[in-house]
């Protein structure tokens, strides 16, 4: 058996302080994220404030602290949601094929058919900002790319010869879906589940900065950099402590998902390459 | 002075992340110059590693043992990657994965006659030249072809006259009829000996296919295992090695016998003579001590405890 | 070939049908009452009577099969709708803003194919060696920079420390540095992770290793004789990008003031111009499924075996 690379460990160990340092948020954050003191605001890193505060004289580490807390919890919802619905369509149309199939096709097809960016601005922007709007529209931009990735690894599974042999060994279509197909593209999906929770912070975090996401004055990193869009050049910390908190959460993600993809050894080129 | 390519206790040890797998394990044998040698055993055998060690081709997660030499010089993987193409050059297996698919006959052609450092005109000229010797009428037409518009005979002159471009001295044929069509195996004999004519003196031919190793090479060397068992002259009419033998029963024309047992899986190593096993006249001594190698006859060498 | 090109663009119907459908349904899905949206404009409060005739006006009593099929023909003869805020044709508007998205996503896509490949060539060419580390771990930070962070950061250091670049607004090629370099960057890594891991299965091939035993360079073997087989999957990707870079406009756009369909579809979300975000919708759409199809038929042409047909000599 493989042992753990240097790079799953450390991905793993730096999304868990990640991870940790939101779920603990309420009890190590120095102040309340929404406290506004105007006699502190706009300072630089001291002893009181270690991150500085913002125009509001918010406390910049507490608000990093609190900042990922709705975001990360969204992409796993968002992610789980149409990852669910999506491999649902997808294995389906792969397994069943026929008009079936290409119904499903054609649908991913349309979906897909529309920049996904350009139709979440857009469905965000018709229906109001708000987090269940936000839901849906990461929804909406997402499932197809899932069901078509599906669709073809289910495709793959059913050709082996395995599956035939059970098949003609009279096996129910629902228990080789169950018990056979979707086992066989695990390791795939906890890999593309990785890298696609990574985008939808990506995507919420763009949609919060749009002012269509998560609204002030939730503490929220993309909100602190839309925030700061008048002030971030004599104050550069407003902007960078955000980011940078947003660029690690992305980094460890993807890194991760390199190292679960060399870990499994995934040979899926659609998955290799997502 | 020591003419020819001669093996010194060579191995290759492939380091795969499962464990590590010695293809080529302790060789010792000798490529003489101005002759074809035939490289002959089963698919596996470490023969095709052999081959690209010599060329100084093996992948990065190899490591080597012992010394391989061109004319007494020691050939490390660098010097042999600097005598490609003017000193050594490889005539590939499989005729229609070894040309490149997306160019056409004319641009791989003038890529191999690159360090021949000749002028554009020269260089068509010459290419044109090449075709022509290996039996293509209408040179022009195959020069802007893609190798998909080939038949397999065809590629596989194209992949010779790409191999003999700079008049190599040397020619590694690596299975030269392996996925070829029964009826071009006589084109086959023809076009490696047109080599000849074509500055090439010495060849190895890598095969499994005895017919052709009978009928153009002047020595042969049987491997099993990651180990040559008999090398010489007249090993196909005199087999001495009980591998050989029942290597020679196995071929079609002989009756087709199967081998008993299992041929050694890659990795495993044996601490005696690797075919003791499944020798039918193996003893005790033969699975304990590697048998040394001996020369019962002048010009040939065994390893085999009968003869020492 | 032409069969081929053919059965594509007839595949396509169904797909530009189902945006059209799905831009439709966006404009149904606006809350509010369109005909009240239209006359309220500018703080006016109509009557009820004046919202009736509009609603009459504009076919909002008819059923929605009837008013997406009058809607289709508009569209068809070119006509976008009105915009609510400006009262311009949408159609018209777009167009006149197209040509800034399109030089943008044209720069930002020559970056990509530039650097993406030479950085996939590179990390190839040394696999496993140094220079292949650096240009990994470079990937996975370009693919970790959220745009928008990435755009501030490079205003605060190329425009405001170093005053080198505009921060934004149009003029000469040098307004298009940031922008372009923004919008590139995650492309780019994306198309150097591809570039390099087709480059190494096609090193695995056996014509790789029949060229590098006629002695050829490291860098002419991965340029010259594996890139012309591994380019193919990196041009379908560079078909996504560029769908990807349509929407990357919107925040580019907005933060480099650059008057595209990007920053106009912005406005028209934070205006509520539903007709002006449906046309876009409708056009991004349109613009992508033609780059699909120019994907699709570049990638035939650069495959000999498909654009000679199998013939033999």
């Amino acid at each position: 058996m493989r042992h753990r690379s240097p790079k799953l460990v450390f991905s793993a160990g730096l999304l868990a302080l990640i991870l940790l340092s939101g779920l603990l948020a309420p009890l190590i954050a120095p102040y309340d994220p929404n406290a506004i003191d105007m006699n502190v605001k706009l300072q630089g890193f001291s002893p009181a404030h270690p991150l500085g505060t913002d125009a509001l004289g918010r406390d910049m580490l507490s608000r990093a602290l609190y900042g990922g807390r709705t975001s990360i919890l969204l992409a796993l919802a968002a992610t789980a949601l149409s990852m669910a619905f999506g491999l649902l369509l997808g294995i389906l149309g792969g397994y069943f094929g026929g008009p079936l199939d290409m119904a499903i096709t054609a649908l991913a097809n349309i979906f897909q058919g529309i920049p996904g960016t350009c139709l979440m601005v857009a469905i965000a922007g018709i229906l109001g900002p708000g987090i269940p709007n936000l839901l849906l529209a990461l929804f909406v931009t997402s499932w197809a790319g899932f069901s078509r990735i599906v669709r073809t690894e289910t495709l793959r599974i059913r050709e082996e010869p395995y599956i035939e042999g059970l098949r003609s060994l009279g096996a129910g279509s629902g228990r080789l879906l169950w018990r056979h197909i979707l086992p066989n593209m695990m390791t795939n999906i906890i890999v593309l589940f990785t890298t696609r929770v990574g985008r939808c912070v990506l995507s919420i975090a763009s949609l919060s900065y749009l002012g269509l996401g998560i609204r002030p004055p939730a503490p929220d990193w993309s909100v602190m950099i839309s925030d700061a869009r008048l002030d971030y050049r004599s104050a550069p910390h407003l902007i960078i402590v955000p980011g940078l908190c947003i660029f690690l959460l992305l980094f460890a993600l993807n890194l991760l998902g390199d190292a679960l993809r060399d870990h499994f050894d995934v040979r899926s080129r659609e998955v290799k390459e997502l | 002075m020591n003419t020819g390519i001669s093996a010194d206790s060579f191995s290759v040890t492939f380091h795969l992340p499962e464990a590590d797998v010695r293809a080529v394990d302790g060789v010792s044998v000798q490529f003489q110059e101005g002759k074809i040698t035939g490289l002959i055993g089963e698919s596996g055998c470490g023969k095709s590693v052999l081959g690209l060690a010599l060329l100084g081709l093996l992948p990065p997660y190899a490591s080597t043992e012992g010394t391989l030499s061109l004319d007494g010089q020691v050939l490390t993987s660098a010097l042999s990657r600097k005598k490609l193409g003017t000193e050594i050059g490889l005539i590939p297996q499989n005729p229609s994965d070894s040309l490149n698919p997306a160019r056409t006959v004319m641009a791989q052609l003038q890529e191999a006659l690159l360090p021949l450092r000749l002028s554009g005109k020269h260089r068509n000229e010459k290419a044109r030249e090449l075709l022509v010797s290996f039996g293509f009428s209408d040179p022009e037409r195959i020069l802007k072809a893609y190798p998909h518009e080939l038949s397999g005979g065809m590629q596989q002159r194209v992949l010779c006259a790409l191999g003999a471009a700079c008049s190599p001295r040397w020619i590694l044929a690596d299975e030269p009829t392996k996925g070829l069509d029964r009826d071009l195996l006589v084109q086959v004999e023809d076009t490696l000996l047109s080599l000849k004519q074509y500055g090439v003196k010495s060849m190895v031919i890598i095969t499994h296919d005895l017919p052709l190793a009978h009928a153009l090479c002047d020595s042969l060397a049987v491997m099993y295992a990651g180990q040559i068992l008999e090398s010489g002259s007249g090993v196909l009419e005199n087999p001495l090695h009980p591998y050989t033998r029942v290597f020679l029963d196995a071929l079609p024309e002989n009756g087709f016998q199967s081998i008993p047992g299992r041929a050694p899986r890659a990795g495993e190593r044996l601490p005696g003579c690797p075919f003791a096993p499944r020798c039918p006249s193996a003893t005790e001594q033969c699975r304990k001590k590697r048998p040394p190698a001996v020369s019962p006859e002048p010009g040939k060498i065994v390893r085999c405890f009968r003869y020492a | 070939m032409k069969q081929y090109l053919i059965q594509k663009l007839i595949s396509l119907l169904p797909v530009l049908f189902g945006i059209s459908l799905l831009a439709f349904v966006l404009g149904i899905l606006t809350p509010g009452n369109p005909a009240e949206l239209v006359l309220s404009q500018g703080g006016y409060e109509p009557t009820p009577e004046q919202i009736a005739e509009m609603e009459e006006q504009m076919g909002l009593d008819a059923p929605y099969p009837v008013q997406y099929l009058r809607w289709v023909g508009r569209v068809l003869s070119g006509d976008l709708g009105t915009s609510y805020s400006s009262r311009n044709p949408v159609g018209e508007e777009l167009m006149r803003r197209l040509p800034v998205t399109l030089k943008l996503a044209a720069c930002s896509i020559l970056l990509t194919v530039v650097f993406g490949i030479a950085l996939g060539c590179t990390a190839a060419a040394w696999q496993g060696r140094l220079p292949d580390r650096v240009i990994q771990a470079l990937i996975n930070v370009q693919l970790s920079f959220p745009a928008f962070w990435l755009a501030l950061l490079m205003i605060l250091f190329f425009a405001e420390t170093l005053g080198w670049l505009p921060t934004s607004g149009t003029g000469g090629p040098r307004y298009m540095v940031m922008p372009s370099l923004v919008l590139s960057s995650a492309s780019m890594a994306t198309a150097a992770r591809l570039t390099r891991s087709a480059l190494l299965e096609e090193f695995g091939k056996q014509y790789c290793t029949a060229a590098m035993a006629r002695g050829i360079g490291r860098w002419r073997l991965v340029v010259r004789n594996a890139l012309p087989n591994a380019v193919v999957p990196v041009i379908a990707m560079l078909g996504n990008s560029l769908g990807g870079m349509l929407g990357g406009s919107i925040i580019i756009e907005s933060i480099f003031a650059l008057p595209g369909i990007g920053s106009y579809a912005l406005a028209a979300v934070t205006n509520r111009d539903y007709p002006a975000l449906q046309g876009y919708v409708l056009l991004t759409g349109f613009i992508y499924v033609l780059i699909t199809l120019l994907v699709d038929t570049l990638s035939m042409l650069l495959n000999p075996k498909v654009r000679l047909g199998g013939k033999k000599i």
